[in-house]
């Protein structure tokens, strides 16, 4: 298992570097860069040259492999760059983006989790009775409103409305207690049920699925037969065995969901790092467009390793070979 | 209304002032107005209270001013550091941290004299120096070579600084004359070089910034947050990508702000009109759809100001395709009476916007007010025009070019405002309504249209007609840097009108509204109508509407100053209970 | 695990089940004996038929933009009202469905076929095949969705449904694939593909036959989903401004359109309908999903 893991982790470096270059290649390939609009100013005396001198100074008037081996070569120093349209170091940017998305992340997750877990095995113990059908039509519902208008829906109610919770950012400026736990919950509350309540269709139909399966099997009906209570056995026996394609989807998830949920970041202003790269992207801001591809692409790559490994775990049977 | 309108179209709308007047404005007030007699006629105007601003996508990290060239950061720069003089409502140059000026005889030379009670926000006042080291930090080669750079030009024209100067060298053309005086020498007479340029000049403290070398200002400590400022308000807190808070400067030049803070914050232009409801938001322009349905919403006053911007829609004169036909000038008066602008206006904006028939707005307090009625809606007029000019009408019913061939000229237009689309999609049907087979391109970014703008010497760029606007900012107007016939930022070519006698009117016209004459206003205006009349009937570019500036604010809020380039005079406003 | 456990349990007849009858054929009638499936066939079947056959339901065309008429509220001739660029509301509601459709049964299509295939493949080889395969889907795992959206917008100068069924294509399937290969890893060391295996069935045989349907339920569900999620996708996208170009109706834009703070509340005839259309289709498909799964998962009680 060891060396598997050592040998998976290695071979993340080639798979990084296919993805950036492509990254880079399609970047390039969307004409205009950040500069254009940044000196789009009649009385910029002579525009032309100063384009030219920030092209220049961030090296974009080199031949293109030289760009991008000039970037992997800072990558390697742990120099990802300055953004174009920031001003900053990408390094900076992601350090304060990234905190956030995690925030967001964890916390809609947990809630994902908490809740879904429960209520697939109750579901999957009184399969197609008025709680199977009621719950699942719910969740399936959560999950068919698109999620901008889910996202608006709750604020239409929760902060407009009854102006009960803030509608933007992590923290409350201007006032004693901006920053503290309170503070960070109120702000959380609103986007976290955003981003969970739509999953919860998901990871509840999983649930009910592979619990329905473990409930017939042969070590159920010997615990029933023993004459275990329904709750033990489905909590304590069916549910450690249900639950583990759940933790490999959990695996798969990891990745995306530090890709942060771009709209909801949007709307909500949660400064993560959905909203930095959907910026980057739209501005051409060429480093943080490749820095923030590269935080993508080693959370999905780490979180796919973890879900194997997880599988391999739950399934001594499973070879890697 | 729409998602991302506002991030989109502040990139999408140019702003051709250096800096944006602001939404906030830089506070000043009118010399005639003194701000004893301001304060004895409000002596009841309550203190204190919290403002919320909105910004709709996050600031830059450099707080230093004109460092960053983000918008967003200029509102809280702009606050937080006054210029030496400032722009009012009727867009007239007044005093804010130089309270008097005058010229020299030859009037290359402006002399300057600083407000007495003009300090930095710890009581130290500010002096002659301290706006040196703004002019040095513009003309010096750390700022023109390292850092942004863009701003340059606001000391261009000062005598010594046309190249960058090393870092501290100040330009000769700026003297000392006491710590209270100083004087400034252009290298032309050019009557819009104050009001368009000197005017941006932001003094900065010496005791601070003077003591760091240029070339580590941009990974200062004050850069990141700055703590000392001349303007109304200064930083106390910034959250990264989400907020900047701001309190009252006691030593404000004009007197202590009666609001004691105000913050700045990043909203989604989806939940502006929501957190005005819910009086997270105290002030906010909003959409025309969104604006009427607020109107009558509890809690919240409303503002309609006409702005000093316009969208037109443009043809490259040079194109490798259709260039010939553009440059016809008879094909671009078709074009203008195929337009029903009045119905645009109630489309688009709900009736919130004006037509537009020359370079300026009517807004703009140099329009030339005879052009108004010109160009009325007239799609029989357009199809004459037309068929003068040579475009018949084939079998198929679309008009040919002159020369008969297909003539299906596209448009290009800016993808993320679906208003812009929504006008493509309209200017296609007037267009097809007088039989010119006009087609949509698929929206592209905006960087992507100025890319293929500004690389198109050639014309064989695909753009061919284009939605664009100007937002013309505040200030004398100095249509040079669009409508020379070199300059770099005339979109539609350099060769924009035939035959070439009109284009040589057109370049000395535009050089005596700036010449030595022009200090007297009226000749200065009186060529600009000139000007704008010889536009009107070329129409380098079909203009068509001037968006009204829609701001929805809160009815404890008082004391607003509403003007075409955004509010003024914060120090003025003040919030009841 | 437990899978296959189950499986041996049920081959057992434990029901009456009438000696003659194809599984498949079983499977059918489990299935219309499911009301809430049945239900989701028909509306679904409705939504089709009313994206299809639109030209003969309104005669207004959902693209040609009315100046003089914009944002209009309900009345005899509009009665859905128009939006801000004077569409006919319910015209683009029903011709709607061509966009969100085509992209969603795009991206499930691709998800099945694609990624049971490659995932099957991997799954089932394991070793090197696997390794390398999984690189790749790595790869496309990684695949800047928006990025490629906009260089593709741009290179080609088009912006449309068929860009999106593209982008959609290439990036729906990896994360299924992933998904499957972790099943056929599980399943291929069970006893009866062992079994399989030594009584000398083909690679093929064994996949096609053995572990195919032992993944169905599984499936299933997993093309439910992405059905729903790539109806929503273009709603997204419209949000971002990438999605298809204004003339071309699709219920994403007109949600995009429609539902600011003000509008939610004032104007639900405008974001009503589409809205419906899109929580309609995707709650029939995953009712249609349940009762497949249930039908073809020979243990559950429906």
């Amino acid at each position: 298992m060891a060396s598997y893991i050592v040998r998976r982790l290695l071979g993340l470096i080639p798979t990084l570097f296919v993805i950036t270059v492509i990254v880079f290649l399609l970047m390039h390939a969307m004409p205009g860069n950040a500069f254009m609009a940044l000196v789009y100013n009649p009385k910029v005396k002579d525009p032309a040259a100063l384009i030219a001198r920030l092209e220049a100074q961030n090296g974009l008037n080199q031949p293109l492999y030289i760009q991008y081996f000039d970037w992997l070569r800072n990558v390697f120093q742990g120099n990802l760059g300055m953004s174009q349209s920031l001003n900053e170091p990408v390094s900076q940017a992601i350090g304060q983006a990234l905190p956030n998305t995690l925030l967001l992340a964890v916390t809609a997750e947990v809630i994902i989790l908490l809740v879904s877990i429960p209520i697939g095995v109750l579901q999957a113990n009184r399969a197609n009775k008025g709680f199977d059908i009621t719950t699942s039509f719910i969740a399936v519902l959560f999950y068919s409103i698109p999620g901008f208008v889910f996202a608006l829906i709750l604020l239409l109610f929760f902060s407009f409305k009854w102006n009960i919770l803030p509608s933007t950012g992590t923290v409350t400026p201007g006032v004693s207690y901006s920053g503290s736990l309170g503070d960070h919950i109120i702000h959380l509350v609103l986007p976290a049920m955003a981003l969970a309540l739509p999953s919860l269709a998901y990871y509840t139909r999983l649930t009910r699925g592979n619990t329905l399966q473990v409930i017939v099997a042969d070590f159920v009906r010997t615990a029933k037969a023993k004459g275990l209570r329904t709750p033990r056995i489905l909590f304590r026996h069916v549910l450690r065995n249900a639950i583990i394609p759940l933790v490999t989807q959990f695996g798969f998830d990891i990745g995306g969901l530090f890709g942060g949920a771009i709209i909801l970041e949007e709307i909500f202003t949660w400064p993560g790092m959905g909203e930095l790269s959907i910026n980057a992207t739209l501005s051409h801001d060429y480093p943080l467009i490749l820095g923030s591809t590269l935080v993508f692409a080693v959370t999905v790559l780490i979180g796919n390793l973890i879900a194997d490994i997880l599988l391999a775990v739950s399934d001594p049977r499973i070879r890697y070979d | 209304m729409n998602k991302r309108t506002a991030m989109f179209s502040a990139a999408a709308v140019v702003t051709l002032s250096g800096l944006l007047a602001g939404l906030a404005g830089t506070g000043a007030f009118a010399a005639t107005k003194p701000v004893a007699k301001h304060a004895a006629k409000h002596a009841a105007i309550p203190n204190g209270g919290t403002l919320v601003q909105t910004v709709p996508s996050s600031f830059g990290v450099n707080f230093i001013p004109l460092l960053d060239s983000s918008a967003y950061n200029q509102n809280v720069t702009g606050l937080m550091f006054d210029p030496i003089l400032t722009i009012n409502a009727n867009n007239q140059l007044i005093g804010d941290i130089v309270q008097k000026w005058w010229f020299s005889k030859n009037l290359k030379t402006t002399y300057f004299k600083i407000n007495p009670n003009a300090k930095w926000s710890n009581g130290i006042h500010v002096t002659s120096k301290d706006v040196e080291l703004g002019v040095d930090w513009l003309a010096s080669q750390s700022y023109n070579n390292k850092d942004n750079g863009a701003y340059n030009y606001i000391v261009s024209s000062i005598v010594g600084a046309q190249k960058p100067l090393p870092d501290g060298t100040t330009p000769s053309g700026f003297k000392i004359i006491s710590p209270t005086e100083f004087s400034i020498t252009q290298t032309t007479v050019d009557p819009t070089n104050l009001g368009s340029n000197l005017q941006f000049i932001t003094p900065l403290p010496t005791f601070i910034l003077g003591k760091i070398p240029m070339s580590k200002w941009s990974t200062s400590a004050f850069n990141k947050q700055p703590t000392i400022g001349d303007g109304p308000f200064t930083i106390t807190q910034i959250v990264p990508n989400q907020s900047v808070t701001m309190k009252a400067n006691p030593y404000y030049v004009f007197g202590k702000p009666h609001i004691a803070f105000n913050i700045w914050k990043v909203v989604s232009p989806d939940v502006v009109s929501g957190d005005l409801v819910s009086g997270q938001v105290s002030i906010a322009a909003v959409h025309a759809t969104d604006f009427n349905k607020l109107k009558n919403a509890p809690g919240l006053a409303t503002n309609v100001t006409p702005q000093n911007s316009y969208d037109f829609l443009g043809w490259r004169l040079n194109n490798a395709v259709y260039g010939k036909e553009f440059s016809n000038v008879k094909f671009r008066q078709a074009v203008e009476y195929a337009l029903n602008r009045p119905a645009l206006v109630q489309a688009l904006d709900k009736g919130y916007a004006t037509v537009v028939n020359g370079p300026f707005p009517s807004a703009n307090s140099y329009a030339d007010k005879a052009l108004a009625n010109s160009y009325k809606y007239n799609p029989t007029l357009a199809n004459k025009l037309l068929n003068e000019a040579g475009f018949k009408i084939g079998k198929n019913g679309w008009r040919t070019t002159p020369g008969g061939r297909p003539f299906t000229p596209t448009l290009t237009y800016a993808s993320g405002d679906s208003l812009l689309q929504t006008q493509a999609e309209f200017m296609k049907q007037f267009m097809n309504a007088v039989h010119i087979n006009l087609k949509l391109n698929a929206p592209i970014s905006f960087e992507q249209q100025l890319n293929e703008l500004n690389n198109d010497t050639n014309g064989k760029q695909p753009i061919q007609g284009f939605l664009e606007a100007w937002n013309l900012g505040s200030g004398p107007q100095d249509p040079r840097g669009l409508w020379l016939s070199n300059a770099t930022f005339n979109t539609t070519t350099q060769d924009w009108t035939q035959p070439v006698s009109v284009l040589k009117q057109n370049d000395k016209l535009l050089a005596e509204q700036a010449s030595a004459a022009a200090y007297n206003p009226a000749y200065r205006q009186r060529v600009l109508n000139q000007w704008q009349q010889l536009w009107n009937t070329q129409l380098p570019t079909n203009n068509t509407i001037s968006d009204d500036l829609l701001t929805v604010y809160s009815n404890k809020l008082h004391g607003v100053v509403f003007s075409p380039y955004g509010t003024l005079f914060i120090y003025k406003w003040y919030l009841t209970k | 695990m437990a899978t296959q456990i189950v499986q041996h349990a049920v081959k057992k007849p434990e029901r009456k089940v009438t000696v003659g009858k194809s599984p498949t054929r079983l499977a059918f009638e489990r299935f219309f004996r499911n009301p809430l499936a049945v239900a989701g066939v028909i509306v679904l079947s409705l939504i089709i038929l009313v994206t299809i056959f639109a030209p003969f339901l309104t005669k207004f065309s959902p693209s040609t933009a009315d100046i003089m008429n914009t944002d209009s509220p309900p009345t005899a001739l509009h009665p859905l009202g128009t939006d801000a660029s004077g569409f006919d509301n319910l015209a683009r509601v029903l011709y709607g469905g061509r966009v969100d459709l085509t992209v969603a049964f795009a991206a499930a299509f691709m998800s099945m076929f694609l990624g049971t295939l490659y995932g099957g493949i991997s799954g089932f080889f394991g070793g090197w095949v696997d390794n390398i395969m999984m690189r790749f889907v790595d790869i496309m795992l990684n695949f800047p969705f928006l990025i490629l959206v906009l260089a593709l917008e741009s290179i080609f100068s088009v912006q449309g449904v068929w860009i999106l069924v593209f982008v959609v294509g290439v990036t729906a399937w990896p994360g299924p694939a992933r998904l499957m290969r972790g099943m056929f890893l599980q399943l291929r060391e069970q006893d009866y593909v062992i079994g399989a295996r030594t009584i000398g069935c083909s690679s093929w045989r064994i996949i096609f036959r053995h572990m195919l349907p032992n993944t169905l339920s599984f499936l299933i569900v997993l093309v439910s989903f992405s059905v729903a999620s790539y109806v929503g996708l273009e709603a997204a996208l419209s949000f971002l401004g990438l999605g298809v170009p204004l003339s071309v109706p699709s219920w994403g834009g007109m949600l995009n359109a429609s539902t600011g703070y003000i509008q939610l509340t004032t104007e639900p005839y405008a974001w009503g309908p589409p809205m419906a259309m899109i929580v309609l289709t995707i709650l029939s498909v995953n009712f249609i999903g349940d009762g497949l799964r249930d039908a073809f998962d020979p243990q559950s009680k429906a």
